[in-house]
């Protein structure tokens, strides 16, 4: 079942089943904070978890970041992604937090994307992400596919979604979803 | 919790058409907050082309978009600049059906531009990532897929409409 909703949503061409897959909670910007949380305490019944979003910053260019637990384990990413001339590769080892590529601040131009975090609730393996996320301004813009590596084998109880030194306007949402096994 | 991910409508084609519309007449439901687009495709021109969504039946110049890409030889990116084309969500060839998953956010509101996902996937030559604009903050209706150069989608072609409701 899993892996029918992850090759639905990603392309390998299997019919996702719609039986599995539910909201769980909605965030939305307000135009004053830099920080979106979904706490988890309660969540049960789902293996992994997606976060669809859309998303832009009250300044200009910065880009937002995912933490898991008030992040204080360290992070491993990988990304590929596109600026419209070129492709490139990043990486980075040791930080708390995980690259989104949603830094749009063109008016009324969003960033969007979509996360998958699996096997959120396992104590025994660190936690893997994947993200497909980008933004188009009409003549610039970036397009990225994303790993990342979360060292800790702790259960994921609260996702936090943080503006690099910005806050999130009042149109953004980040919507989370659970998906059964 | 209630199943969120709903699917809204299917099409097979039966013969090569050279366009599909999904909302004729503005009837896509304004329900769901996201929408989701699966298409298992090929074209009828012997080349590679690129598929494209217009939203609404406006063909002016609102679209753009960002593109990644893999030939398996190398990488790159590009972009479309105010093109009326539509945006890239697809991309297809004559021989195998190919696999394209285009997402639309936040369809339904009326103060943000349109925003698009997609994963296009060529199976004899390239994958791709789009991310594409539609510059009007108009809620979206309905939509048609075409293909570059105005190639048919073949018989066979399956284009299939999902709805996403979040909390």
């Amino acid at each position: 079942m899993i892996g029918n909703i992850a090759a639905g949503l990603y392309g390998v061409g299997v019919t996702p089943s719609t039986t599995s897959f539910e909201s769980i909670a909605t965030a939305s910007g307000t135009g004053s904070s830099g920080t979106i949380t979904f706490d988890l305490t309660g969540v049960t019944g789902y293996k992994h978890l997606q976060i669809r979003y859309l998303s832009k910053n009250t300044a200009s260019g910065t880009d937002a970041y995912i933490q898991f637990n008030s992040g204080t384990d360290s992070v491993r990413r990988h990304q590929l992604l596109g600026d419209g001339s070129a492709a490139g590769g990043s990486s980075n080892a040791g930080t708390a937090y995980i690259l989104l590529t949603s830094g749009s601040s063109g008016s009324s131009m969003y960033g969007v994307g979509i996360i998958d975090i699996l096997d959120y609730a396992s104590t025994t393996k660190a936690k893997t992400v994947r993200c497909l996320s980008g933004y188009d301004l009409n003549g610039s813009g970036l397009v990225g596919l994303g790993s990342a590596l979360w060292t800790s084998t702790s259960a994921i109880t609260d996702i936090s979604i943080k503006s690099a030194g910005t806050n999130f306007d009042s149109n953004t949402r980040y919507a989370l979803y659970g998906i059964k096994d | 919790m209630a199943a969120t991910y709903e699917p809204i409508a299917t099409t097979t084609l039966g013969s090569a058409q050279s366009s599909v519309t999904f909302g004729s007449g503005g009837t896509i439901p304004q329900t769901y907050t996201d929408l989701i687009c699966v298409m298992s495709i090929k074209n009828g021109s012997g080349t590679n082309y690129n598929t494209y969504v217009r939203f609404n039946d406006v063909t002016s110049s609102d679209y753009s978009v960002t593109y990644l890409y893999g030939t398996g030889s190398s990488a790159g990116s590009g972009r479309d600049t105010s093109t009326s084309n539509g945006i890239r969500v697809g991309y297809s060839n004559a021989g195998d059906f190919s696999t394209n998953i285009f997402h639309i956010f936040n369809y339904t509101n009326s103060t943000t531009y349109k925003t698009t996902l997609a994963r296009a996937n060529d199976n004899a030559s390239i994958v791709v990532a789009n991310v594409g604009l539609w510059r009007r903050t108009d809620y979206i209706n309905r939509f048609t897929l075409v293909n570059e150069a105005g190639a048919n989608f073949s018989a066979g072609s399956t284009f299939t409409l999902y709805g996403i409701k979040a909390a």
